[in-house]
């Protein structure tokens, strides 16, 4: 997914909400599957379940930066 | 003085609470965000970890894991009776995963989890925790217990617990308009003109007098009060309100007893 607009800059998706605290991170994998298929981000939003706007920019403005930094890591 | 039922599934419950005080209803309601005992991770020991993260990061993110506390309940100790290792206080939970050199990243699921108490698992094995590379590996061990929400965010049973006025409305004149501005969809249109549909979905927010003056008349129904609860799927609602109800008689007998005491 490509980074833009407002981002919560965070190395991988956030167990919980950082707002309200309703866990969404085992939902992220499917949301972004179904957007780069070419969904309505919104549309996905509705059918998971996550319904108020603290969750929804939780997963929405999200970007996997850990893809990016793991070939830096020590392969040990 | 009833309680009428509103709505309850398993995450939510509504209810409709007619005659009791606005501030009974508060200390109900923060003593079901703060007082509530909740199963979760609460120290890590970290045997190996070369994953990206620091050993800090994945404690947290373990930390904030939601196991299922409903069987806990009555197998743990409650935080109070507990001050370190003692017996039905703690369990484990154990993550081993490692990565082979030439295998492509993997993550590592709370699914790859092994509980010491089968009854106390996260409440989904889908929730990512870390991505290792090749050649890395985590070894840990992580210890449970049971806490209140005062304590930490993690230990919070609930992401909505809200008590509200219950509303009234009432339509002076026709204006369709305020159907229109509505967010919460309290009006329905038919045959050009409004009517109630869903009045207790209403919050008072005062849209439509905006637009519509003296037409509609928005009003808080004396001592009647709306208390909504989500779980965020640890606790049952009704065994966070039980529970919750539980510490707060707790407080109450203990301050009795305090002032029992004094001459
Ligand atoms: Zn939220």
């Amino acid at each position: 997914m490509e980074a833009k607009g407002l981002q919560v800059i965070v190395m991988l998706i956030p167990v919980r909400c950082f707002t309200c605290g309703t866990p969404l991170a085992d939902k992220w994998e499917e949301f972004k599957k179904r957007v780069e298929a070419g969904e309505d981000p919104g549309k996905v939003l509705d059918e998971l379940g996550v319904k108020r706007y603290c969750c929804r920019r939780m997963l929405l403005s999200h970007v996997d930066i850990i893809y990016e930094v793991i070939p830096y890591t020590r392969p040990v | 003085m009833p309680v009428y039922l509103r709505f309850s599934d398993d995450n939510r419950l509504g209810l409709i609470v007619e005659g009791y005080l606005l501030a009974l209803l508060n200390a109900i309601r923060r003593s079901v965000i703060l007082y509530t005992p909740v199963m979760a991770v609460d120290e890590v020991y970290i045997i190996e970890n070369n994953s990206p993260l620091y050993d800090e990061m994945l404690a947290h993110r373990l930390g904030m894991v939601p196991f299922d506390s409903e069987e806990a309940l009555t197998k743990y100790k409650r935080p109070e009776e507990c001050s370190g290792d003692e017996r039905d206080c703690t369990t484990k939970v154990y993550l081993v995963k490692k990565v082979e050199s030439g295998e492509s990243p993997t993550w590592v699921y709370t699914k790859d989890l092994k509980s010491d108490d089968p009854e106390v698992k996260p409440i989904s094995g889908d929730i990512p925790i870390v991505l290792l590379a090749q050649g890395q590996s985590v070894s840990l061990e992580a210890k449970l217990r049971l806490g209140y929400g005062i304590e930490h965010a993690k230990f919070i049973p609930v992401s909505v617990a809200v008590v509200r006025y219950y509303p009234k409305v009432e339509i002076a004149e026709d204006c369709v308009k305020a159907a229109e501005v509505c967010p919460r969809k309290v009006f329905e249109v038919s045959d050009e003109k409004i009517k109630v549909a869903n009045e207790e979905d209403c919050i008072l927010c005062e849209e439509c007098v905006k637009v519509c003056g003296e037409k509609v008349r928005i009003t808080a129904v004396e001592n009647k009060y709306i208390f909504e609860l989500e779980s965020t799927g640890v606790l049952r609602p009704k065994t966070i309100l039980r529970e919750a109800i539980k510490s707060l008689r707790r407080k109450l007998q203990e301050f009795s007893e305090k002032v029992g005491v004094l001459s």
